[in-house]
């Protein structure tokens, strides 16, 4: 606390030089200069690149390898492609060319450049290029490379792209892979997987249309504008500490600044770039970032950047909610519902990459969970917290309507999926490297919502405040440092105990579902025992007699998946007596014997701790049945009907096809 | 009692004050409803208690649906309102009304009771026109019957092609467009939401012009000579097509008057939670009073297309010449 209070000095001494750091940077490794012009017509971006390596890896490079990510929309042979629906007409293509790549005394490298195909599935992708260098770049060597290259924007999806004048520019320039110690990891680009970048800075200037001068955001902050010739504007941009650059205009955005001072966290300006059709949505998005400043930066470390930028795109823009460093996407719409939780929640997911994607920046091509996991379960709390237990919300004809009755607590309202998965797919469990995962519900499911559930799980069994603990030392010990999955049990283990790590690890090398059942829930009247009884001379027959007073009652409970989890079992007598008994969950069953008073019913996990259960019905049984709720359902149930069937006889239809 | 006069409240009233005086058919329409929805929530409802009678971890579900609780009672049990997959789609309002007749499970269950229910009502419908038409006993059940055997085959061919009209209505107004009122393409999220809710009224428009076309046809069909649907339809048709805006106000204005109660019902009625039984019997009748007052405003709809009708007749007669004093 004491050091970080001194950092936070220290920075409001710098005031928006950049950035406010209360983390220790670490040196630039990946850091580029851009200059591309953006032409409306085409939609492409011509430009180019001065990228700075410094190779501050163990071992000597021969060769650099670039992510040319948008070839991923080249045409249907890409891998990205097999992951896309069929393509609607040529506006869903889009590519990224090397015109030329050199060194900076004119080395003209450009025909030694190879196209990558790791696994060698598909020797048809374009997305992954390495270049041979003339000479290796040894360790501490810096290299810089001149880099030419024209891309053209697909019609907007999956997170790229533009719809009618509004542009989102991602994964849009050559891009150096990850260099490691094993050398440079890069991986095609996959529909279901993110991206894995060294950090730098980067120098950016834009070519835009004259009527979007002031409404372009970037990663980072817009240090000049000014007025080119031919109705342009020359916009420059500057980031530093951050492994990528996105940036979005649109001559309809209506842009909001604000600045937010936690109470004992740095100052960070706000931007908001809205569409005119979500201003419903405003004072949401605001205020989740506000908010979300304050609590991710009291929950993990204070936001290390001076400056966060939120777009609101345009509805099926194939923009919505995506994360870039300082810079991400929300989600909402005309008519969004307050109830439904939106685009609050979104917001808070995103502004909690910042620290996880933008901040940590672990590898989400092979290890989503770290990244959309953490952040799922973080924000799930941060949205609780602040905009209270959402309520689904149903669309019909375009109208979205919140079913203000019903809530949908999070993070289990959300993540039933994993759960699903769990029990029916099971094809690949969280520590799969993500993209060999079997499909992209595998991703979803065991990157965020399996990794959320588990979470949530281990803080109601080990306790929330060390989970806390130990994500925020794992955030402040791994910024700017790109931890794995190894880094963070370690953490884990050493600052929330080895059984928080112990169950994490559980959670993540299964592919299979935790559940627990009740499977005997027995009582009768004890009787006193018969037959012979005693020893040698002392031995006496005792007749059977009458049962006693007290009853016996026995309680099986089962693990029947392949996860186990230490649970409790609760025990319910007549006269409202209950007994608790801890089980570690591990054996495939467990029965307790208890005389006493007559056994009502037994529940395994009555606090509901462990939410990787699949089936949370069979967690109980009573004695004796009890109708009452079935009986309720029956009696909605023939309403429900009665009332169907007089519409049938209005207009033959029902009424749930109707939107 | 006799209300006058051809104007909308008018209309209105006569067509409740006939269907007043069939309250014994109308019992038993509501009757055939309610066991219809007992026979068909039967199989479901017995489901329900072998799944949730030992559990005490269902208790969750005793005030209502729980988003989470009911998660994990479909996962448990996919099967148990038919296809899951399908289920998805129905609530999305994807599914492809080709897609219906391959339902499965207590889904299906109720799409056949719904086509049962409506072909029962079509018939019914008959001795309901009969009745209107007649201008004595009207409440006679006996008559009702005769009016039903004489009546009811012709209404349900009327009720069939408007069944078929309202199912090409759906197709025209509410699938085919669908994909391009939702298109991502669209530059506004109003354009969005104006041009479904187009679809929707659209298809409500349709779907009310229908409805008043075949209450009209069953409505000449009852003062007919003879029980001939295709000409009842044909003049039922010509009616309509006469004074349009007026049939659909009409029609409007009985799916309100249906639809009202049911909505006092839903916003204040109390949950019960299968315990008290007293609460049970409350609850019971307030429901049967709403269906019954549904009943009882479409029954209503075919007296005042019959009262409208018999007027307009009146209105156009010339009045007889007496030559022959
Ligand atoms: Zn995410």
């Amino acid at each position: 606390m004491h050091r970080l209070k001194a950092l936070l000095g220290f920075s409001a001494l710098l005031g928006t030089a950049f950035p406010a750091r209360a983390i220790p940077r670490v040196p630039p490794v990946a850091s580029y200069r851009i200059e591309a012009a953006w032409d409306g017509e085409q939609k492409t971006l011509v430009g180019r690149e001065t990228v700075t390596f410094v190779n501050r890896t163990s071992r000597e490079l021969p060769d650099v390898v670039l992510h040319l990510y948008l070839n991923g929309f080249r045409n249907t042979r890409s891998t990205l492609w097999r992951g896309l629906p069929p393509p609607s007409g040529s506006a869903a293509f889009g590519f990224c060319e090397l015109k030329r790549v050199a060194l900076p005394d004119g080395t003209d490298l450009t025909r030694r450049i190879s196209f990558e195909t790791p696994a060698g599935d598909n020797p048809d992708d374009r997305t992954l290029a390495r270049v041979p260098l003339p000479r290796p770049v040894r360790p501490g060597e810096t290299l810089v490379l001149e880099v030419d290259f024209e891309s053209r924007l697909p019609r907007g999806v999956l997170r790229t792209g533009w719809k009618d004048d509004f542009v989102f520019a991602g994964q849009w320039f050559p891009k150096l892979a990850k260099a490691t110690d094993a050398g440079w990891r890069g991986r095609p680009f996959h529909s279901s997987t993110e991206f894995f970048a060294d950090f730098g800075s980067y120098d950016v200037t834009l070519l835009l249309p004259a009527e979007v001068k002031g409404k372009v955001a970037v990663t980072g902050r817009v240090v000049e504008e000014a007025d080119d010739a031919a109705e342009r504007v020359r916009v420059r941009a500057h980031a530093e500490d951050v492994h990528d650059f996105a940036f979005s205009f649109s001559p309809r955005f209506e842009v909001r600044k604000e600045t937010v001072a936690p109470k004992g966290l740095p100052r960070v300006d706000v931007l908001l770039f809205l569409q005119p059709d979500h201003r419903r949505s405003r004072e949401r998005y605001l205020r989740a970032a506000r908010e979300g400043l304050a609590l991710f930066g009291t929950w993990l470390t204070p936001y290390p950047y001076p400056v966060l930028t939120i777009v609101d795109p345009p509805t099926g823009s194939g923009a919505e909610a995506m994360e870039y460093p300082t810079l991400f996407t929300g989600a909402t719409a005309w008519l969004s519902p307050a109830a439904g939780g939106e685009p609050g929640a979104v917001t808070l997911h995103e502004l909690a990459h910042q620290w996880f994607q933008g901040m940590l920046a672990s590898d989400e091509t092979s290890e989503a969970h770290l990244d959309e996991g953490l952040v799922s379960w973080i924000s799930a709390r941060a949205t609780t917290r602040i905009f209270g237990t959402p309520s689904p919300v149903v669309e019909a004809f375009g109208v979205p309507i919140p079913m203000r009755s019903l809530k949908r607590p999070l993070p289990e309202g959300e993540s039933q999926d994993a759960l699903d998965q769990a029990a029916f797919s099971r094809s690949d469990p969280v520590l799969r490297e993500t993209w060999r995962s079997l499909d992209d519900a595998a991703v979803r499911t065991n990157a965020y919502s399996r990794t959320a559930l588990l979470l949530e799980s281990v803080a109601r069994t080990s306790g929330e405040q060390p989970l806390f603990a130990a994500i925020r030392e794992y955030a402040r010990r791994f910024a700017f440092r790109h931890p794995t999955t190894g880094d963070f049990l370690g953490v884990l283990g050493e600052v929330a105990g080895p059984e928080a790590r112990d169950l994490v690890e559980r959670g993540w090398t299964s592919a299979g579902a935790a559940d627990y059942a009740v499977t005997r829930a027995s009582t009768r009247r004890a009787a006193p025992g018969a037959g012979y009884l005693g020893e040698g001379p002392r031995r006496a027959y005792r007749a059977p007699a009458a049962p006693a007073r007290s009853f016996e009652s026995t309680v099986v409970v089962q693990r029947l998946g392949e996860i186990a989890w230490p649970v409790e079992v609760e025990m319910r007598f007549e006269g409202g007596q209950t007994v608790t008994r801890r089980w570690d969950g591990r054996a495939e069953w467990m029965r307790w014997r208890i005389t006493g008073p007559r056994l009502v019913s037994a529940v395994v996990d009555p606090r509901r701790t462990c939410l990787l259960d699949v089936n949370r019905l069979n967690d109980g049984l009573r004695t004796e049945p009890d109708p009452t709720v079935a009986r309720a359902w029956g009696h909605r149930l023939r309403f429900l009907a009665q009332n169907l069937l007089e519409l049938f006889a209005l207009v033959a239809v029902l009424p749930g096809a109707s939107w | 009692m006799k209300v006058k006069g051809n104007a909308l409240p008018f209309l209105w009233v006569r067509g409740l004050v006939a269907a007043a005086a069939t309250w014994k058919a109308l019992l038993l329409a509501l009757a055939l409803n309610a066991a219809l929805a007992l026979v068909v929530t039967a199989p479901l409802a017995s489901r329900l208690h072998d799944l949730l009678d030992d559990r005490p971890t269902a208790d969750g579900l005793a005030k209502g649906w729980d988003v989470v609780l009911g998660a994990h009672l479909l996962r448990s049990e996919p099967g148990l309102l038919g296809d899951r997959a399908r289920l998805g789609e129905i609530e999305q309002g994807t599914l492809p009304l080709a897609e219906w007749p391959r339902l499965s499970g207590p889904l299906a269950g109720l799409l056949a009771a719904g086509f049962l229910h409506a072909a029962l009502s079509a018939l019914l419908a008959g001795g309901f026109a009969g009745r209107f038409a007649a201008e004595r006993e009207r409440g006679s059940l006996a008559a009702f019957f005769s009016d039903v055997v004489r009546l009811g085959l012709p209404s349900l061919f009327i009720g069939l092609v408007g069944l078929a009209a309202i199912l090409g209505a759906f197709l025209l107004f509410v699938e085919l467009p669908r994909e391009a009122t939702l298109s991502p393409d669209l530059r506004w999220d109003w354009e969005r939401t104006g041009l479904s809710l187009l679809r929707l009224f659209a298809f409500l428009g349709a779907a009310g012009a229908i409805r008043a076309v075949v209450a009209q046809s069953r409505a000449a069909l009852g003062l007919a000579k003879t029980a001939n649907p295709v000409l009842a339809l044909a003049s039922g048709v010509g009616f309509v097509l006469g004074r349009p805006v007026k049939a659909l106000f009409l029609e409007a204005a009985f799916g309100v008057t249906a639809l009202f109660p049911l909505a006092l019902w839903l916003v204040f009625a109390p949950s019960w939670s299968g315990g008290d039984w007293r609460l049970l019997a409350l609850l019971v009748s307030g429901q049967q009073a709403v269906v019954l007052l549904r009943l009882f405003a479409r029954t209503a709809h075919l007296g005042a297309a019959m009262a409208w009708m018999r007027g307009a007749r009146e209105a156009s007669r010339p009045a007889p010449a007496k030559i022959e004093a």
